[in-house]
């Protein structure tokens, strides 16, 4: 066989391979998660205008330079004001500190950030992005500063060390090292940004985030290798929080805040944060005692508990689903959040019949989805599928078009068979090959449609003749 | 963030109806949500397609369905929505090419009829693993341009729409990275040995 034939081969293999499956919280997560992006970045109403002629916009140019000039002048007559920070720590445990007014947004997975211009201070845990325009870092155990403006971005370590991707290249710099993109070179440095020297000291002063410290304290060299044997295990990731949880002052010594949500057009942009919320002014020579938080309200209270879902953490969650049913909700989205806690601690019966509950509350695909899993857990984990049959038909879950018809159809056939009932799953195996052909089920779906091999007929003996 | 009110109303796939597409560009959030639900399996096979068994999968899956569902307010139907979804996967892989990642044995699933032996199932992932580490060590362009034409079937045409290149250039490409991924399996003896017909009992 020739080289190309093999390569052929090969690609119709590949073709027919499919993807690590999705379990149902993470797709719900991972679809949720792209629905608020969608609402919280809606494109704001355009106003049509007519092209304008361009000296008015020089005009006015100078004369805005001209007054920076003035009130620039007049400012530095003044005593600093307080400067303005932004903080926030990420459900992952990683900590950001913003300056400069610096603008970025939050990676889906909340595992990077895009820094669109000003300061961030990071002190990163487990592999940790951030993009800017010029350049890529990658972080673990790591408090380091990047500054970017449309010139160039600078990246200075303070402990730990940094991977920076630049130009097809991939550098390392370590503690006391700054990188900068323009000049494509590390070079030591122990100079600190001024709107962040105080809070450098602060991320310094508290032990690393993760038992193990990576800080390497070689030259600058090519880590592409290294990456790949020092890459976290990304199955922990799914345990993260895909959005910053605002609300953490066990973290930090000021109330933590959220970043303005930024409408971009920018094809490499992430998602953006969620909505704005308000930022304070921390005076860099006073320390600011946590200020009590308001009363939070029942939307507040759902994205906790969902955020607390994502992280692990299924008793906050279910406790913060009790607090809300003092307040009346306990139903609809209420009612999966109460059922994904539960069978995150593994309480699978009270899971599967929350499941129900929410299925027969709930429409679309949401309810479908709902029942999906406790047809799932009834059969998969209560080894109860005559239950489990029921759920499937009642929440029609494999009816042509449903967004879950070839998960239900799949789960039909194996309940029919472990009941014994194989005539019954035929016609349903039938129509999975017919719609799914090319999954990994392809197997067990033929084996139902095949006729079962005939054991041999037993011979027979003549009866004994009466004497 | 309250929770919209439902209607009642069948958990129809989403279409590029009219109705549909109104609903879309409205950013009605269950019609937003009903479409993204359908195009999850498609989103992330070609995300695996493109980028292998990634540790970075799901986070690239979780970005394409962000920036959809960020587009779906724009979109004005002239193609269908999974076209532009398909682009808009393609443009997010992007980001995560050159991320090399070495693809283990067990991390591939089996390709042969699950009757067959052990060794030939060993066999049969190795060499799909090694495609796929092939694929990893080639230039992006190429690599999309290999995996949209060799692996999901589409035309240079098709395919360079999906790319947003011109379909001269993704010929280009495609034949580029043939050459190249032939170049790197012919002297394979793995690969070799693994597609000689089993000899007979």
């Amino acid at each position: 066989m020739t080289s190309r034939a093999l390569l052929d081969e090969l690609a119709q293999r590949a073709s027919h391979a499919e993807p690590p499956g999705l379990d149902d919280a993470t797709a719900r997560r991972m679809l949720d998660h792209a629905v608020e992006h969608a609402v919280a970045s809606a494109p704001r109403t355009a106003t049509a205008s007519s092209p304008r002629p361009r000296w008015p916009i020089a005009v006015a140019f100078a004369a805005a330079a001209t007054c920076a000039l003035v009130v620039g002048w007049f400012l530095l007559q003044t005593p600093a004001a307080p400067v303005e920070l932004t903080r926030m720590t990420l459900p992952s445990g990683d900590r950001l500190v913003g300056a400069d007014n610096a603008r970025f947004e939050l990676a889906p997975s909340a595992r990077g950030v895009q820094l669109h211009g000003g300061t961030l201070l990071v002190d990163a845990r487990d592999r940790f992005q951030l993009a800017t325009p010029h350049l890529v870092t990658i972080a673990t155990n790591t408090v380091f500063s990047v500054e970017s403006d449309a010139e160039r971005s600078r990246v200075q370590v303070y402990r730990g060390a940094v991977d920076i991707e630049q130009a097809g290249g991939r550098h390392r710099i370590t503690a006391g090292s700054v990188w900068d993109s323009q000049v494509v070179l590390a070079s030591a440095s122990t100079s600190r940004p001024a709107s962040l020297v105080v809070a450098i000291d602060e991320l310094l002063a508290t032990a690393p985030l993760a038992a193990v410290s990576r800080a390497d304290t070689g030259t600058a060299r090519d880590t592409a290798e290294r990456d790949t044997n020092t890459r976290a295990d990304t199955d922990t990731s799914r345990d993260t929080a895909p959005r910053a949880d605002i609300a953490n002052a066990g973290h930090t010594t000021t109330r933590a805040t959220s970043v303005t949500a930024r409408e971009t057009t920018s094809t490499n942009s992430i998602s953006t944060a969620r909505a704005t919320s308000t930022r304070e002014d921390i005076a860099t020579s006073r320390d600011e005692a946590p200020s009590a938080e308001p009363a939070t309200t029942l939307d507040q209270l759902l994205a906790r508990a969902r955020s607390e879902l994502a992280a692990g953490k299924f008793a906050d969650a279910l406790a913060t689903t009790k607090l809300a049913a003092t307040r009346g909700a306990t139903k609809g989205p209420w009612r999966i959040v109460a059922a994904d806690a539960l069978r995150g601690l593994e309480r699978y019966a009270d899971a599967a019949s929350t499941y129900e509950r929410a299925a027969s509350e709930l429409s679309g695909t949401d309810a479908i989805e709902a029942g999906y899993t406790a047809a799932y857990l009834r059969f998969h984990d209560l080894k109860d599928p005559a239950t489990a049959l029921k759920v499937l038909t009642t929440a029609r879950i494999d009816e042509p078009g449903s967004p879950l018809e070839e998960r239900g159809l799949a789960l039909r056939v194996r309940v029919l068979d472990a009941l014994e009932r194989r005539a019954e799953a035929r016609p349903f195996a039938e129509r999975y090959l017919a719609k799914f052909p090319h999954t990994q089920l392809r197997p067990l779906m033929q084996a139902m449609v095949d006729p079962p091999a005939k054991a041999p007929l037993p011979t027979k003996t003549p009866p004994a003749k009466a004497p | 963030m309250t929770e919209p009110a439902r209607t009642s109303r069948e958990p129809d796939v989403p279409s590029d109806s009219e109705a549909q597409l109104a609903l879309l560009r409205a950013g009605d959030p269950s019609a937003t949500r009903d479409a993204l639900r359908a195009l999850l399996p498609d989103v992330r096979r070609w995300l695996y397609r493109l980028l292998g068994r990634s540790p970075d999968l799901d986070d690239a899956t979780q970005d394409a369905l962000a920036e959809i569902a960020a587009f779906l307010p724009r979109f004005e139907g002239r193609s269908t929505l999974r076209t532009a979804a398909h682009q808009i996967t393609v443009r997010v892989a992007y980001r995560y090419f050159g991320r090399t990642t070495h693809v283990p044995l067990e991390a591939v699933p089996d390709l042969v009829a699950p009757e067959s032996t052990a060794d030939a199932r060993v066999m049969a992932r190795e060499a799909l693993a090694r495609l796929q580490r092939c694929l990893q060590r080639m230039p992006p362009k190429r690599r999309v341009a290999f995996v949209l034409c060799a692996i999901e079937g589409l035309s240079p045409t098709e395919a360079a729409h999906i790319a947003g290149s011109s379909s001269l250039a993704m010929r280009c490409r495609l034949l580029q990275a043939r050459r190249e991924v032939a170049r790197m399996l012919a002297h394979d003896p793995y690969l070799a040995r693994w597609l000689q017909p089993e000899s007979p009992p």
